[in-house]
């Protein structure tokens, strides 16, 4: 199985209100990532944009609905459509959440959690490497943002998913705002996650902006990348090494000088990473 | 069952429900699980609403966000998404729209938004070329009577009792022009197509309307002969070429179905 390469560089998620500027302006980022389903249709404006933008940079395919944390399986279509995808792409990387979304036939189209047991393990392991045979790419996996927990989880989140990783061999695709997102919903530690993540496994960095609930910070991507959020990644830089990373804006979509000024600010806390290791 | 199994089927349910009551399965940690559900149940709504509200924005600007956001809520309450790939959310919306006492004030409301759903269907269809009348030069006379037309996935047909067109026309956003719609102008027979990324809502004449519809039912040419009349046959013909309406052709074998 091929082992995916992005540019461990700064990237920026595609969305169809910045088309036109991107393809006339052609900005230096390293790499762009799509909401894999937006591009299930088979052709018109998203194709034609994807196509053109696909030949100056790099790819990435972040899903929302493989729903990889469903007790009943995967569903055949779903994995369908993103083959064809990948096929039509050839993209860097591929990519979804530790999450599930569908139950008896209902889609939820949200990233709903799971409960963290030895069972949940077994069926996401399961379902990942269903995912890799079929698709016949690596996966990475990404922890999500949550605002409840199950009484029956007795599995810390990074085990769980380090765990999956180790068991189906996909890598993980370590979003740093979720984390912090949880860490302050649960009063846990967000460093504590990142310091039990071995270097190699995680395959790419996710950066993103939430709101404040009237109980929990919510995961909207509507925002700038808070302050804190920037100390964990520089952390997680230091920790893990440098890695494509990705700012997310999906709601409230800014201009895309707003998105490309966050791209470039993560660039610079990886380039001054690398200046660091090699000053060591 | 899978303890797991049993768990997304509970979760599922407290999403769908009402939200009465503690969910014992969710810890509770200084917010209540109710609390904490009704934060997933809101995302599922906005998720909906806002999979419709990209769907059908002329719907919205008819009916306004109040109503449209209370019919939303109900319609996703009926009306689970079934699958993954939230673009294919509401493809029944026209029909539950049908069904409510607003159909009798606004009649045309449901055919504005079978339209909509026509449009993006087509603004998501696959880029083929068009088919050329030349090309059928390459069919035999015998096979002639078998021939049938594949309409080009970025056609749709939609018919109305109501001016849809000019509705749907005047709430396009940038549209500077008269405003008003006479309700009683008359239905239309539309032809729904994407020509590169542009949409357009093509009249189509009763003949050519017809033609089109059976060729999508996969009819045969001989079929399609004995019902549109002989002397308007080339015309008609030659108008859906000119509208590139058809992607392919085939010749149909004896008890098989088209390709």
């Amino acid at each position: 199985m091929s082992i995916p390469q992005l540019p461990a560089r700064c990237g920026i998620g595609l969305r169809a209100p910045h088309y036109h500027e991107l393809l006339a302006q052609l900005p230096d980022v390293g790499f762009l990532e799509v909401h894999s389903e937006n591009y299930f249709g088979d052709g018109g404006q998203p194709h034609y944009f994807l196509e053109r933008l696909a030949a100056h940079y790099p790819l990435s395919l972040h899903g929302v609905g493989l729903s990889l944390g469903s007790a009943q399986g995967l569903d055949a279509a779903h994995l369908a459509k993103l083959k064809t995808l990948i096929d039509r792409y050839q993209p860097a990387l591929v990519s979804d959440h530790l999450c599930w979304s569908a139950v008896n036939g209902q889609h939820f189209n949200d990233l709903l959690p799971l409960p963290y047991t030895s069972e949940a393990l077994d069926i996401v392991v399961h379902n990942v490497a269903h995912a890799q045979d079929v698709l016949g790419r690596r996966l990475l996996v990404e922890n999500i943002s949550s605002y409840l927990q199950f009484a029956d989880s007795d599995i810390p989140e990074a085990e769980f998913l380090l765990e999956l990783a180790r068991r189906s061999g996909c890598g993980i695709l370590l979003d740093i705002n979720n984390l912090y997102v949880n860490a302050v919903n649960f009063g846990t530690r967000a460093e504590t996650f990142i310091e039990a993540i071995p270097p190699g496994v995680v395959g790419e960095i996710h950066l993103a902006g939430f709101e404040t609930g009237s109980d929990c910070l919510i995961d909207t991507h509507s925002r700038p990348v808070c302050p804190a959020v920037w100390d964990l990644y520089a952390l997680a830089l230091r920790r893990l090494g440098v890695l494509p990373s990705l700012i997310e804006w999906d709601s409230d979509i800014p201009p895309l000088d707003t998105l490309l000024a966050e791209a470039l600010h993560a660039q610079g806390l990886l380039d001054h990473e690398v200046q660091h290791a090699r000053a060591a | 069952m899978p303890a797991l199994l049993e768990l997304q089927r509970d979760f599922a349910a407290a999403l769908r429900g009402q939200g009465q009551g503690e969910y014992p399965r969710v810890r509770s940690d200084g917010v209540s699980s109710q609390a904490r559900v009704a934060i997933y149940r809101n995302n599922l709504l906005s998720n909906y609403l806002g999979a419709l509200q990209a769907v059908y924005p002329v719907v919205l600007a008819l009916t306004g966000g109040d109503w449209f956001r209370q019919t939303a809520r109900a319609y996703s309450a009926q009306t689970p998404s079934s699958s993954g790939d939230i673009q294919l959310y509401g493809a029944d919306f026209a029909a539950w729209l049908a069904s409510l006492d607003t159909a009798q004030t606004l009649p045309y409301l449901a055919d504005v938004a079978r339209l909509e759903w026509a449009v993006h269907r087509v603004f998501h269809a696959a880029d083929l070329a068009p088919l050329a009348a030349a090309q059928l030069a390459r069919v035999a006379a015998d096979d002639q009577p078998q021939l049938q037309f594949q309409l080009h996935p970025a056609c749709r047909l939609l018919q109305s009792d109501y001016p849809v067109q000019r509705i749907w026309t005047v709430n396009q956003p940038g549209y500077s022009g008269d405003q008003r719609v006479q309700l009683d102008a008359g239905g239309v027979s539309l032809l729904v197509q994407r020509q590169g990324a542009t949409i357009q809502l093509v009249p189509l004449t009763r003949p050519v309307y017809q033609l089109l519809e059976m060729a999508a039912q996969g009819r045969c040419l001989d079929d399609i002969l004995n019902r549109i009349p002989a002397p308007l046959f080339a015309d008609t013909l030659a108008s859906c070429f000119a509208h590139r309406c058809f992607s392919s052709y085939s010749i149909k074998q004896e008890n098989s179905h088209a390709s």
